[in-house]
């Protein structure tokens, strides 16, 4: 016992001198530069998301945060780099229900675990999904659009982003759920989506209400059956799926920060403390409503929250995709 | 009397010193980027999004805005002086272009295409004031059986481009249309032609097929043929066109104008098509179509003019629509939106500043960049006299520079390698490489809207002949293709009776 405690206190002078130093590089950090890696072309929601959220955060940090692009392979190629990139607090990365869930089940070829190889700094924007279908849809409601769909079956012609891509997946929900099998008429990316929508060429498409604000509010597209409890604060004269009599139709995109697996814990703790502070912060908010999303909820807040929402996401949409008999994203 | 007043209120946004500044700052950037090989507009912006964030939206959009119509004006640059296309679209001008360099005339080339480029700038700037919201209902006219239609018809006027023979000119558009197929399949995700190659699973881009066979390919020939370089560096010629050139080509730089201001209209994409169509029509139209190809004025003043009257007009979905019709204008959407304008039909009523704004800005870029490129251009016609031993490793730098910053992808810079040695193999056979590039970039959106127009129609081949605008193109692609075929089978047969 004495030689016990004699060792504990020869040690502790080194004890502390090593929590110093951890203290000491953890509050010196972050030292440069920061990298965030948006693994989808610039310009785009999750990219100009990521740019709000890295504005705000390079505040709080003191240090400059860089967006860098890494488009490809439906966001897997920016994610892989992201989790192969160094712990060291210095590579954080933008990952989403597609990317971080859905892309488990429609990418085979994955070559990362969304489960295990990151280090989640947490959700930072969600905005559910709806249905938008052209201006001279004869239908009004979502009661309406489900009766024709059941009445018209293959003769509905919906629109979405591509395969794989969460206009798509909320689509196969919503058609599962009410048991129809319509038409899918596949574009890439949402601006060919939306211009056949105005033209009429198609039906509709099932998309985040953050992608189609401002054509909802323009009057060039009708919406109805926002999946969520209660109506988007975005856009509040449009109902929701409850209100439609389908209140099993509940998505909600999320769009959240990550840090490769094993950043060490006090730089993890830093990161998640921007990330926090701005989610907090009036501008950030202002700037996401703008666009159509919010800041998460309480109980979607935070980095173990993202981990727990990610590992029942992808089982949700494994048993979407597997009732689909399969579906292999592109891009 | 509205219009006036829209002009005036967009007048008063643009003549504010910060923003005249940023136009300025646009233009510049713009020509710097379009005059450097291989560095697109696309990248840049991307680049320079973030800088965005601190500028107050307007003035943010006009910089843009004067980046993407300053490259317009650039790229020809590069087309003309060393056979390069940073962009699709300048494709054509390389066909004429440098020619009229090799011929001593790059001054005049030059010239011509900043004096078209202006003059189609301003007519589309005032068909943009003017009739913006009628002309978003010709917009969305066309659906995907029409682009469809509108695609074949563009690889018919692909044939028509070439110089050489016809069966050679249908190889090199197929062969394009075959590249384009590489990646993944838009409909079930499986991968085609990509022999199990992840780097090329989203299909080969645009930049790395131009640069190498047409940019990569080129340095190669001169390297093989140093006399035909020395050649060019001998012979400078006058630097502006004369009035003699000037008059020549302003009926084919009207018609550019209007075919560009069409084209460049459609959301998806339809500008690409443009100078390739004014080529064509130009040459149909010439009294003698053979000086086409060896450096015909009518061949870089028009395309030219309908490339920029395109770029202006694309203006025309994203603001009054919400739907960006090419890359560029993607990003123009992300600059948009980091300031909480969302684009949508609305900009035009909520945002009467932003939107009469760019209008007034875009004449005013218009303008400045004549101003900065015509003195430019015995600056960049000296650059020819750089020797060649000088000036190849540079352009081969910034291509490869310019390759990755696309999509920050190091085998992108391979494959331009890889597609240089093809492009050289071309020339070597006399295969042009301009309809494979065509067939490339009209593939693509020909097989997609090809299949969402038959899963709209549920594989009724109807659909193609039922909607007017198809039908209408549809038979004027027959027309054109035997308007091609005709001599050749008229030669064939005058060969039999000569036998």
């Amino acid at each position: 016992m004495a030689l016990f405690f004699a060792t504990g206190r020869a040690l502790a002078p080194l004890v502390a001198m090593v929590c110093f130093v951890g203290l000491a590089s953890a509050q010196a950090y972050p030292e440069r530069i920061i990298t965030m890696i948006v693994p989808f072309a610039a310009g785009g929601a999750t990219d100009v998301t990521g740019r709000i959220m890295g504005d705000a955060m390079s505040k709080r940090l003191g240090q400059t945060i860089v967006v860098e692009n890494v488009a490809g392979a439906g966001g897997a190629t920016g994610s892989l780099r992201g989790k192969n990139s160094k712990p060291d607090g210095y590579t954080i990365g933008v990952g989403h229900m597609g990317t971080h869930a859905a892309a488990v089940s429609t990418n085979p070829k994955l070559p990362y675990d969304p489960r295990t190889d990151f280090d989640y700094l947490g959700i930072v924007n969600v905005t559910p999904n709806l249905l938008i279908v052209r201006k001279d849809f004869p239908a009004d409601t979502l009661q309406a659009f489900t009766a024709y769909a059941k009445a018209n079956g293959k003769g509905l012609k919906m629109a979405h982003n591509g395969l794989g891509s969460l206009s798509h997946l909320t689509c196969v929900l919503y058609f599962q759920l009410i048991e129809v099998d319509p038409t899918y008429v596949v574009y890439r990316g949402f601006g060919q989506t939306i211009n056949d929508i105005l033209s009429g060429a198609v039906d509709g498409t099932c998309d985040l209400v953050a992608s189609v604000t401002g054509h909802v509010k323009g009057g060039s597209v009708k919406a109805f059956g926002v999946a969520d409890e209660a109506r988007s604060p975005v856009l509040p004269d449009v109902p929701t799926a409850t209100e439609g009599g389908l209140p099993a139709f509940k998505v909600e995109s999320w769009l959240g920060l990550y840090a490769p697996k094993a950043t060490p814990a006090p730089i993890l703790a830093r990161l998640r403390q921007a990330v926090a502070e701005s989610l907090a912060d009036a501008d950030v908010q202002k700037r996401f409503f703008d666009l159509g999303g919010s800041v998460p909820k309480p109980h979607q807040a935070g980095g173990d929250k993202m981990l727990e929402i990610i590992k029942a996401d992808v089982v949700r949409w494994a048993e979407v995709v597997k009732k689909a008999g399969g579906i292999e994203a592109t891009n | 009397m509205e219009l006036l007043d829209n002009l005036y209120l967009g007048a008063t946004v643009v003549f504010s010193a910060n923003n005249l500044a940023l136009c300025l700052i646009g233009c510049m950037v713009g020509t710097l980027i379009g005059v450097l090989p291989g560095v697109g507009p696309v990248a840049t912006i991307a680049m320079l999004l973030p800088i965005t964030f601190g500028i107050d939206p307007i003035g943010a959009l006009i910089m843009l805005a004067g980046i993407y119509y300053g490259a317009q004006y650039g790229g020809s640059t590069t087309a003309i002086l060393v056979n390069i296309p940073g962009e699709a679209t300048a494709v054509v001008t390389t066909l004429d272009g440098h020619q009229m360099a090799r011929n001593g005339r790059a001054g005049v080339a030059l010239g011509i295409a900043a004096i078209g480029s202006f003059i189609a700038g301003t007519i589309a700037t005032m068909v943009i004031a003017a009739l913006a919201q009628p002309l978003t209902k010709f917009a969305l006219l066309f659906r995907p059986a029409d682009y469809f239609a509108l695609m074949v018809f563009g690889l018919m006027l692909a044939v028509v481009l070439a110089r050489g023979s016809v069966p050679k000119a249908i190889a090199m558009i197929l062969i394009g249309v075959l590249l384009s197929t590489v990646g993944t399949d838009l409909e079930t995700g499986d991968e085609r032609l990509t022999f199990g190659w992840s780097e090329i699973a989203d299909g080969i881009d645009f930049a790395v097929i131009a640069m190498g066979v047409i940019g990569f390919g080129e340095i190669l020939r001169n390297l093989d043929a140093p006399e035909a370089r020395v050649a060019v560096q001998a012979k400078i010629g006058r630097l502006l066109p004369s009035l003699a050139d000037f008059r020549q080509s302003l009926a084919p730089i009207l018609r550019g104008t209007g075919i560009g201001s069409i084209l460049g209209l459609l959301p998806g994409n339809g500008a690409v098509l443009a100078p390739f169509a004014t080529y064509t029509l130009e040459k149909k139209l010439a009294k003698d179509p053979s000086r086409f190809g060896t450096g015909a004025i009518e061949g870089v003043a028009g395309p030219e003019s309908a490339n920029n009257a395109g770029a202006q007009t694309a203006f025309i979905p994203l603001l009054t629509l919400g739907i960006p019709p090419n890359a560029v204008m993607a990003l123009m959407v992300g600059a948009m939106t980091i300031h909480g304008i969302v684009p949508g039909p609305e900009i035009l009523t909520k945002q009467p500043k932003l939107f009469w704004g760019m209008i007034v800005s875009m004449w005013i870029g218009n303008l400045m960049l004549l101003i900065i490129n015509l003195p430019l251009i015995g600056i960049w016609v000296r650059l020819l006299r750089v020797p060649y031993r000088l000036m190849f490793p540079a352009i081969v730098l910034f291509c490869c520079i310019g390759i990755y910053s696309v999509n920050n992808n190091p085998a992108d810079v391979y494959l331009t390698a890889a597609f240089g040695l093809v492009g050289f193999a071309l020339i070597k056979l006399d295969f042009e490489p301009a309809p494979l590039l065509l067939g490339y970039v009209l593939g693509r959106l020909m097989e997609e809207k090809l299949r969402q127009a038959l899963a709209i129609s549920q594989g009724k081949m109807m659909t193609f002949i039922d909607h007017p605008v198809s039908a209408t193109l549809l038979s004027m692609s027959l027309v054109v293709a035997f308007i091609v075929l005709l001599p050749t089978i008229r030669r064939r047969r005058e060969r039999v009776f000569a036998e």
